[in-house]
């Protein structure tokens, strides 16, 4: 029990008594201060590091030595058909319109509409447009009405069970377009035929190359659908076109550069979509 | 042990100033708990929904139209990252405040982000889950999605707020003052 005997000594141990333990939390609150300074600092570090391998990894857009761009496709990762055939685009692929705006080959590049079409050989909307709307625009296109633009492109790869579906397709409508582009609209038209539903693995690479061989490709290309050479361009077109488009959907039908809408142009119906293209021919 | 920070300022707890009434002190660090697991759980499926498809979420981050074509690719393939590592963080309990301020901010961005895309008429899926990208009219979601966002950004709040929690690295690590009842 505590006396008043010495006041002066007790106030000062009590003071003595304060201080350090002022000290000693204030040291504990600047040792958890560095602690936490450190480890969020570790954290940050990783995050950065972690973000900088993936945006690197991202952007190694060059191919591997197995595989190459496609010569048939554009600058923005279309292939083009007039009526001879595949084009083998421009080296300068730059085009003016007649208001002087550039634009990318191969809108304004003739004098006739170019009608683009984006698709995933996994959508099923596609699949229709391209049964009810293919063999129309196959014709213009080989009658010389229009240049058809044709944009195999892989966003439904996770609707596939993991097979990558849309990507092996597309892959294999590129190899297709590249060496045996007389078979490309046949074999877009016949792959489209056999559309497996979302969620399922779909046709196996074996089912691919015996589609392509159905319509006409020899069997030497065929064979050689699978072997990865143009994973890389399909990946590279894909991100070209949601570049071009802002917000990639498929099936997307553009004429001379100009997206329909589909809630205005039905252009699911033959008759409709050749009645916008002649208005943009007139236009 | 007598607490040394209630010592040094005369006995008066800084947490003093909060409005602890009743059962609160205890309940606290088991409702962070909830809300701390809650948001790492999110916040761990959101993020590894979109990294497994990187391009798929620079698309996603394309189709808001809001950010030059630089950015999003730096968004797309960031934010996944983000959200798995704030996810870990919270899951662990690490760094707690500052993990849950960063999920309140990140909310709050989506929040904006979403409206935006509203107001504008975009129909697009937020790809908030993974996908993304344009969808139907009819099928947008917006106001459920913003609702989410707002819901998940007050529980992030709550744990910025009162970031002391049951079965943190923060307390065994020393990062904050162990638990005045413990």
């Amino acid at each position: 029990m505590p006396t008043n005997s010495t006041p002066s000594k007790t106030d000062r141990r009590e003071e003595a008594k304060a201080a350090a333990a002022a000290l000693r939390a204030k040291q504990q609150r600047d040792q958890a201060r560095q602690r936490t300074i450190a480890i969020a600092s570790l954290v940050a570090l990783l995050l950065v590091v972690g973000v900088l391998v993936a945006v690197i990894l991202g952007q190694s857009k060059t191919p591997s030595d197995a595989q190459v761009s496609p010569s048939v496709g554009s600058e923005r990762g279309g292939v083009v058909f007039d009526a001879s055939g595949a084009v083998t685009p421009p080296a300068d692929q730059t085009t003016q319109a007649t208001d002087g705006t550039e634009t990318a080959w191969p809108v304004n590049s003739g004098d006739v509409p170019v009608v683009s079409v984006y698709f995933d050989f996994l959508c099923p909307y596609c699949g229709q447009f391209e049964t009810l709307v293919g063999p129309t625009l196959d014709e213009l296109a080989s009658s010389g009405e229009i240049l058809l633009d044709s944009h195999p492109v892989s966003i439904l790869d996770r609707a596939s069970d993991g097979s990558e579906y849309s990507t092996r397709t597309a892959a294999a409508a590129w190899a297709i377009a590249e060496k045996s582009p007389e078979h490309y609209s046949d074999f877009v038209e016949a792959l489209m035929g056999k559309q497996p539903a979302e969620g399922t693995t779909g046709l196996t690479d074996a089912e691919i190359a015996a589609t392509a061989v159905e319509v006409g490709v020899p069997q030497d290309v065929a064979d050689a659908l699978a072997d990865d050479t143009y994973t890389w361009w399909v990946a590279q077109a894909t991100d070209l076109a949601s570049q071009d488009l802002g917000q990639l959907s498929t099936p997307t039908v553009m004429i001379n550069g100009e997206k329909l809408d589909p809630s205005t142009t039905n252009y699911f119906d033959p008759e409709v979509l050749k009645a916008t293209i002649a208005a943009a021919q007139q236009g | 042990m007598p607490d040394p920070l209630s010592d040094a300022r005369g006995g008066v707890s800084p947490a003093s100033t909060d409005p602890p009434p009743g059962r609160w002190p205890t309940a606290q660090p088991w409702v962070t708990l909830v809300l701390r697991l809650a948001l790492a759980g999110i916040l761990l499926w959101a993020g590894g929904a979109k990294i497994g498809d990187l391009p798929a979420s620079v698309r996603a981050v394309r189709a808001f139209d809001l950010l030059p074509e630089s950015l999003d690719r730096l968004v797309g393939y960031g934010l996944p990252m983000l959200e798995i590592v704030v996810g870990l963080l919270l899951l662990v309990g690490l760094l707690t405040r500052y993990a849950a301020v960063l999920s309140a901010l990140l909310m709050a961005a989506f929040v904006v982000g979403i409206a935006s895309a509203w107001a504008r008429g975009l129909s697009i899926d937020c790809g908030c889950f993974g996908g993304g990208g344009q969808t139907e009219p009819d099928l947008t979601q917006y106001p459920v999605e913003i609702v989410r966002d707002l819901a998940i950004l007050a529980g992030a709040l709550v744990v910025a707020r009162w970031p002391r929690s049951r079965f943190a690295l923060d307390t065994s690590l020393g990062l904050v003052a162990p638990s005045a009842q413990a």
